[in-house]
């Protein structure tokens, strides 16, 4: 629901305090409500008591001096003696003196006397009754208009002759009186009833604002004979209304409507009730802002954890800042502890992805790595890469031991390291190490090396024994050849292997004498292609026979003209036909081609018999030796096997046999380039051939007098004596035919008697043997 | 008191028997049926008719805040004293009609007399002391008698025949306190029972 747990502890808080803020409010309006009825209940009744009080004060002052003036001698006399003047003079004394609103004097007679003019003459017949009922009569009292509480004492002097009548006004005024003595905000309202009339409310204080409700309860209360307090839910407000004694008791009745609005009341609760949500919503806000202040305290540290796993998961170094000593600062705590674990493990790992094993010493990926270091601060002219691989290491290794072999190698490195400023060491295979380094130039670059490998070539003691340690430096520079497709410490390598090859301790890379693996792969397969689309021909080199001074047979070899790379030389293909296993169909399609080639001269009247070269791998492959026996059963062509030494001793037993069976069908075995290869005598004579081919560097010097005469004399020597003719490659000149003739040479092949040359050249050739070939493949 | 009543009624009957031998006993009672005091019964006189003689030396006394006695009849003429038994003064007053007269305050042992000129009621009252009442009757007919505790008044030597006799009590509810009833006397003693309301004053 919540992204962040402090939002969420945030709004549970502040809503738990909203409920409980809620509930107060709710429990104080309900007490305000409740209380606020009683307390207007009480003070209405006590106001309701303070009424009677001031009602009964009044009546009580009307009523001492009623009967003062009632009880007055001279009153009484001239009352008794009918002398108006002075009756009504007493009762304007008495009147001004007291401010009565009204004062009479009524006879039993019934008639009255009074200042009021409207009042003298015969007294209203209810007024009568209700003085004659009762002398001493209270209570409200209407005469015409005005209403009035009016009291009467009786004037007996002894016996009754008389009441005396005195009456102060009911009206606004006087309510309003009684308004301002309540302690409350009470409206006063009187209602009166004369006999057979309705309720009415009095006249100069109406009582329209209560109405009729306010007339029905006043008569209730009257009905009901005592006070009564009420609720006015139509008006909010309570009532109280009391029965009022009436002057005339009988003839008309009169109630009190004390009012309380309990809206003005309520205002004085609502105002509370705004301090409360005022001091709510402080409260609140304060709620919030701590609670929040508290749950970033606690989420706080959490998220710090969360980033600091965030950067963890994103392999970076992560620590979180401890404080306090609760349980997050022990788990941030914890965090670190893994953090930094997992950190040294991480370190663990890489030191071995990037070091060797066995000596500890940097890999190639730790090599590269420096490499790619070098690269941001050195162009790739100046960074360089070199091999040093220790020459005759499986011997090495066999001799010592794997775990020697490895401090030797260590030793090494550590000597290679402190050879040269900046350079990097590690190990590149079992016996080689690689360096990295950068130099201002090449001539520096190779300096180095062959000091590093002057260092290296040491004897280094083991165990108390002596190792005689060589090395090979193969050196290579970063800018160089990037078409060889080769990393720069793979180049140094392959320079290792060049070196090798030219018996030096230091070679640069040669891109020209690396064959791209690339390029030779596309090389392959136009090679194939080639073949079908006559781009791959035979040219025929012939081979003098000086017994017979003819031209008997001839050597096939394989020629390509590409047509955008021109002619291709074989070194080129064959070695990498025989390395990509396209040697067997290559081979397939020259035995094919020699068959062809050799009708071709056979229908032109030359019966030449066809030499083709044969990979030494390929002479122990049967199913190479069935097809090709059965081409040349099939076609009946003659064809001679020429082999390499090397190859034939490669795999001895099988190829023996095989060339056993192609011996058997009339195929020629020849041994081609004698004396380039480590010779075997045993092999020699185990081989059934019929033909052994010197090689050629030892024929093109016969003729400067050195020791090849004695070597080529002592070969052919050989080859008679193991039954085999032997022909003599590369005859450039008169006199080494001169020479080699001498000797007993069977056959002689080379320029001086022709080059490779195209089938129909091969023709012309053969047409007038003297006239050289014009055009020598 | 009653010792004076009496010898005022032997005057009366000695009167009655020169002339008439009619005696009248009346019961005043009260609606309940209770005998009413201080009821004055009389029977009206008669144009050319006897006269009382009126008598010197009535008494209306005043003691312990009280007249004494409540009601007392005088022929016209006649003189009533009023003596203080009280210790302390009284000031004693009529407003009524013809017989006003006032006391201003005299003491204990202080006599007054007032002659009594005009036949009808006088409200006595003290104006020191609220409470005391009394009434004295002034008649001008020889036939007049106040009932006793046991309501009982007596007309004595009342002349034969149809008669008119008036009952009054200060506090009679009646017209004028008065109830008036026709009898028919007849020798030897004639009983008649008046029955009147009454409302003492509160």
């Amino acid at each position: 629901m919540f992204k962040r747990l402090s939002s969420e502890l945030t709004l549970i808080y502040a809503a738990l305090f909203g409920v409980v803020l809620l509930l107060i409010a709710g429990a104080v309006w309900v007490a305000v409500e409740a209380n606020s009825r009683q307390a207007v209940r009480a003070e209405m009744t006590s106001s309701s008591a303070v009424f009677d009080r001031i009602w009964k004060l009044r009546a009580d002052q009307l009523q001492q001096t009623a009967e003062v003036l009632a009880r007055d001698f001279g009153f009484r006399e001239a009352v008794a003696t009918g002398d108006d003047e002075t009756m009504l003079s007493a009762l304007d004394n008495i009147q001004s003196r007291f401010s009565f609103d009204t004062a009479m004097i009524i006879r039993p007679d019934g008639s009255v006397i009074s200042l009021d003019d409207e009042l003298t003459g015969p007294a209203d017949p209810t007024l009568l009754a209700a003085v004659t009922a009762n002398p001493d009569a209270s209570g409200v009292l209407t005469l015409g208009s005005t209403t009035y509480q009016a009291v009467s004492a009786p004037v007996r002097a002894p016996t009754l002759i008389g009441w005396v009548v005195f009456g102060q006004r009911l009206g606004g005024e006087q309510l309003g009186e009684l308004e301002q003595l309540s302690a409350i905000p009470l409206s006063a309202h009187l209602y009166l009833k004369r006999a057979g009339q309705q309720w009415s409310a009095l006249e100069d204080r109406p009582g329209s604002a209560i109405g009729i409700a306010g007339e029905e309860l006043a008569a209730r209360a009257i009905e009901t004979n005592g006070d009564i307090l009420i609720n006015m839910p139509e008006r909010n407000s309570i009532g109280g209304v009391k029965t009022l004694q009436v002057f005339a008791e009988g003839a008309s009745s009169a109630g009190l409507l004390l009012e309380y609005s309990l809206t003005m009341n309520q205002a004085h609760y609502r105002d509370m009730l705004a301090t409360i949500a005022v001091i709510g919503a402080i409260g609140l806000a304060a709620l919030v802002l701590g609670s929040w202040f508290v749950s970033r305290r606690v989420t706080g540290p959490i998220s710090g954890l969360r980033a600091a796993a965030d950067q963890l998961t994103r392999g970076e170094v992560a620590a979180v800042a401890v404080k306090g000593r609760n349980e997050i600062a022990e788990l941030a705590a914890n965090f670190n502890v893994m953090s930094s674990e997992i950190a040294a493990r991480e370190q663990r790992i890489l030191h071995l992805a990037r070091h060797d094993q066995e000596t500890g010493l940097p890999n190639l990926r730790a090599l590269h790595e420096a490499l790619a270091g070098l690269r941001k601060i050195a162009p790739p002219g100046n960074i360089f890469g070199a091999i040093i691989s220790i020459n005759r290491f499986d011997q090495i290794r066999g001799a010592i031991g794997h775990g020697l072999f490895s401090r030797l190698i260590a030793e090494i490195a550590k000597r290679s390291l402190n050879s040269g400023e900046g350079l990097h060491v590690g190990r590149a295979t079992t016996g080689t190490i690689a360096v990295v380094f950068t130099a201002q130039s090449r001539e520096a670059a190779e300096a180095t090396i062959r000091a590093t490998a002057q260092a290296v070539s040491r004897p280094v003691t083991l165990d108390g024994d002596r190792v005689d340690v060589m090395v090979t430096a193969g050196l290579a520079c970063d800018a160089e050849d990037a078409k060889a497709h080769l990393e720069l410490l793979e180049r140094a390598e392959v320079a290792v292997e060049q070196a090798r090859a030219q018996r030096k301790i230091t070679a640069w890379f040669d891109p020209a004498a690396y064959g791209d693996p690339a390029t030779t792969l596309s090389l392959m397969s136009s090679m194939v292609h080639g073949l079908s689309s006559g781009e791959l021909f035979l040219a025929h080199q012939p081979k003098l026979d000086l017994r017979t001074e003819k031209i008997s047979s001839a050597e096939a070899l394989l020629r390509w003209r590409h047509p955008q790379r021109g002619m291709i030389r074989p070194d080129a293909f064959i070695g990498m036909a025989e390395e990509t296993g396209h040697i067997r169909p290559l081979t397939d399609w020259v035995i094919d081609r020699a068959i062809a080639d050799q009708r071709i001269f056979q229908k032109a009247g030359h019966d030449v018999t066809l030499s083709v070269n044969v990979s030494g791998r390929l002479i122990a492959n049967e199913q190479f030796a069935e097809r090709a026996l059965r081409q040349i059963r099939r076609s009946g062509a003659r064809l001679c096997f020429e082999i390499t030494e090397t190859a034939v001793i490669d795999n001895p037993k099988l190829a023996l046999d095989v060339m056993n069976e192609l011996k058997q069908a009339g195929i020629g075995i020849s041994i081609d380039d004698y004396g380039s290869g480590l010779s075997s005598l045993s092999y020699l004579r185990a081989i059934p051939a019929e033909e052994l081919k010197i090689d050629k560097v030892f024929v093109e010097n016969l003729g400067n007098g050195n020791s090849d005469a004695f070597l080529v004399k002592s070969t052919i020597d050989l080859a008679h004596s193991l039954g085999m003719k032997l022909t003599a490659e590369g005859v450039e000149t008169a006199d080494v035919l001169a020479i080699l003739r001498a000797m007993g040479a069977d056959m002689i092949q080379g320029y001086f008697v022709a080059k490779p040359l195209a089938v129909n050249d091969f023709l012309a050739f053969m047409q007038s043997p003297d006239a050289k070939a014009t055009s020598a493949i | 008191m009653l010792g004076r009543f009496l010898t005022y009624a032997a005057t009366s009957f000695l009167f009655a028997t020169q002339a008439w031998a009619g005696d009248i006993v009346i019961r005043v009672t009260t609606p309940d049926g209770k005998p009413l005091p201080d009821a004055v019964v009389l029977m009206p006189a008669k144009p050319g008719g006897p006269k009382p003689a009126p008598i010197d030396g009535l008494k209306m006394a005043q003691a312990g805040k009280q007249f004494t006695p409540f009601v007392l009849i005088a022929p016209v003429g006649s003189t009533v004293e009023f003596p203080n038994l009280d210790k302390f003064r009284h000031h004693v007053y009529s407003f009524s009609k013809g017989n006003k007269f006032e006391l201003e305050l005299y003491g204990r042992e202080e006599k007054r007399v007032i002659t009594f000129k005009t036949t009808g009621v006088a409200a006595l009252g003290c104006n020191i002391h609220d409470q005391m009442v009394a009434f004295i009757r002034v008649v001008d007919t020889p036939w007049a008698a106040k009932s006793g505790d046991d309501g009982v008044a007596r007309l004595t030597a009342a002349p034969d025949g149809s008669q008119r006799i008036d009952v009054w009590h200060p506090y009679a509810t009646a017209k004028d306190q008065t109830v008036t009833q026709t009898i028919t006397v007849s020798p030897g003693a004639t009983t008649v029972t008046v029955v009147l309301g009454i409302a003492p004053p509160s």
